[in-house]
């Protein structure tokens, strides 16, 4: 078909995203600057006072700070435990590498509310980890696991691995076998050529596998809600229950447009990492 | 001294990765072990073997799985036909403002998922007080927002395809006497329909575990299997929730692995 054929294409979805998400974003956006009445209804007069609440309650910053702490934590820990992953990927083809590939993909595919479950199943009050600290007699009653950033930190991990892997393999996998032999030809150890050749030409992958990783976990929900129980509030948990719970609407969406402007900051420049990264012939 | 220090690299990468897997594994390990015992409050070890939670998962499971499957479904189509348009238009339409469309189709994948939830939540709210249909706690409501979640999902799979497509090959058709139409349908879309599908099951994956998404949307008592789940473990945590969960990652393996070689070449395809 012709060009202009194709190009007419573009209506539909470019029409539909408009008419149901460019709509939705346009009225959270309005309700971001309309003030609350309480119960859900709103009061359709344009101030900035939820943003001025925003800046002038320190606890929104508090819970922003913390939720970024957080995000970084993940990142540090699920860069150190993926790039490993990876060059084992990269360097053996065995059957055991083959199944690790498989518990990886199977892994990014699970459903993240399972993921979570089984972190409350073993961190509980009545779950192994307690139990066995019981029949060692170290504890009397059992360590509340639940609800501390620990619990938050590690189920976002077990979250995020499979995705860092997944975005950190394919640049691994370039990397050309002869730069690492002529660095052992050269003599340099293992180690040597890990943090001199593998680390260095892996950098682009875990620049930005690690922007996209904080990005994702930034607006992360269902794991930090979950092992949350109640307790912790990270800024997701945050904007649910001012939709939910106290039905403010407009903060609700004043939160949720903040979030929005950090995780696509970050979006994007992971991809001017990515563009300043790539080869310049490659472009 | 250098062999005993090369050796150790080897030793300290199979344990680093052993560790790792092992890490990724646990959670697993213990849902499924946590599902074998009598029904009713979750503790562990359980007190006894036995699968009577599994006999005894009321029949509303059923209800929920087969509503997220329709919901992951029917918006996985509609994101398969807009996706699909607009990767072709993005790649081969010569459109004037190519980066900005691009963007914008891509936008649902960047706003993360809850604040798609809030803004869809407060459209439909907006929309029903404005006199305008109530899609609230409707799959209708439900649908349409999936529905943009899964676009760029397949658009963006199907456009790393289109990038090494040979056009050549649609001109020939056309040299050789076939129609526009003809041309899409014999030659185009049989080369790019394994990316239109690929993208299709990730697309699929992501809407049937959205939790962040459907919890702003769904009405109360509104069965779908995430929400359900989701609240379950909250308020209600017996060992009927770990057996459902267990059954859930257990149909997830057995999908993944079939369709591994699949997702592993569109990995090394899109790397």
């Amino acid at each position: 078909m012709s060009r202009h054929v194709y190009a007419r294409l573009i209506w539909a979805p470019i029409l539909y995203l408009a008419l149901s998400l460019g709509v939705a974003v346009f009225i959270f956006l309005r309700n971001s600057l309309y003030t609350s009445a309480g119960f859900g209804s709103i009061v359709a007069t344009v101030s900035a006072s939820n943003f001025q609440k925003l800046v002038s309650d320190s606890y929104y910053a508090e819970v922003l700070g913390e939720t970024i702490l957080v995000s970084f934590i993940v990142v540090v820990i699920s860069a150190c435990l993926s790039l490993p992953i990876a060059l084992y990927l990269r360097h053996f083809s065995t059957a055991r590498a083959r199944i690790y590939l498989v518990i990886v993909v199977a892994s990014s595919a699970m459903s993240l509310v399972v993921r979570a479950l089984g972190w409350i199943s073993i961190m509980n009050d009545n779950g192994p980890i307690n139990g066995l600290l019981k029949a060692l007699h170290l504890i009397e009653t059992p360590i509340a696991m639940i609800g501390t950033n620990g619990a938050i930190i590690t189920g976002l991990v077990h979250g995020f691995v499979p995705v860092f892997v997944l975005t950190l393999f394919p640049v691994t996998q370039a990397i050309d076998r002869s730069v690492e032999q002529a660095a052992e030809g050269l003599g340099a150890s293992r180690w040597q050529t890990l943090f001199t050749v593998l680390i260095p030409l892996s950098m682009p992958g875990l620049v930005s596998a690690s922007l996209i990783t904080f990005a994702m976990c930034m607006g992360a929900y269902t794991t930090p809600a979950l092992l949350a129980g109640g307790k912790a509030m990270l800024f997701p948990i945050l904007i649910q229950q001012q939709a939910m719970v106290v039905l403010n609407y407009p903060m609700a969406a004043t939160l949720a447009f903040v979030l929005t402007i950090i995780v696509l900051g970050i979006t994007w420049s992971s991809l001017a990492a990515a563009r300043y990264f790539e080869p310049k012939e490659a472009r | 001294m250098k062999p005993r220090f090369e050796q150790g690299y080897w030793l300290v990468l199979e344990v680093v990765v052993g560790i790792a897997m092992a890490f990724l594994l646990l959670p697993l390990i213990f849902v499924a072990l946590n599902s074998i015992g009598p029904a009713g409050l979750a503790y562990f070890p359980p007190p006894e073997f036995s699968i009577s939670s599994y006999t005894t998962i009321p029949v509303k499971w059923l209800w929920s799985t087969l509503a997220a499957i329709g919901l992951g479904l029917s918006s996985t189509a509609g994101g398969a036909v807009l996706g699909t348009l607009a990767a072709l238009a993005l790649a081969r339409g010569g459109l004037r403002a190519r980066g900005l469309v691009e963007s914008l189709c891509r936008s649902p994948l960047q706003i993360p998922s809850l604040v798609l939830g809030v803004a869809f939540l407060q459209f439909y709210s907006w929309a029903a007080l404005s006199g305008g249909p109530d899609l609230r706690g409707s799959y209708m409501g439900l649908a349409i927002a999936h529905t943009a979640v899964a676009t760029p999902f397949v658009m963006v799979v199907v456009l790393a395809r289109l990038k090494k497509f040979d056009w050549y090959l649609e001109e020939a058709a056309q040299g050789l006497g076939a129609s526009p139409m003809q041309t899409f349908v014999m030659v185009t879309l049989p080369i790019i329909a394994p990316a239109v599908l690929s993208g299709c099951f990730f697309a699929f994956l992501l809407s049937i575990d959205n939790v962040p998404l459907s919890l702003f949307l769904v009405g109360a008592g509104q069965p779908l299997l995430p929400v359900d789940l989701f609240n379950s473990i909250q308020f209600d945590l017996t060992r009927t929730v770990y057996a459902v969960s267990t059954i859930v990652s257990a149909i997830t393996t057995v999908v993944v692995a079939t369709a591994f070689r699949r997702l592993t070449s569109v990995f090394a395809a899109s790397g």
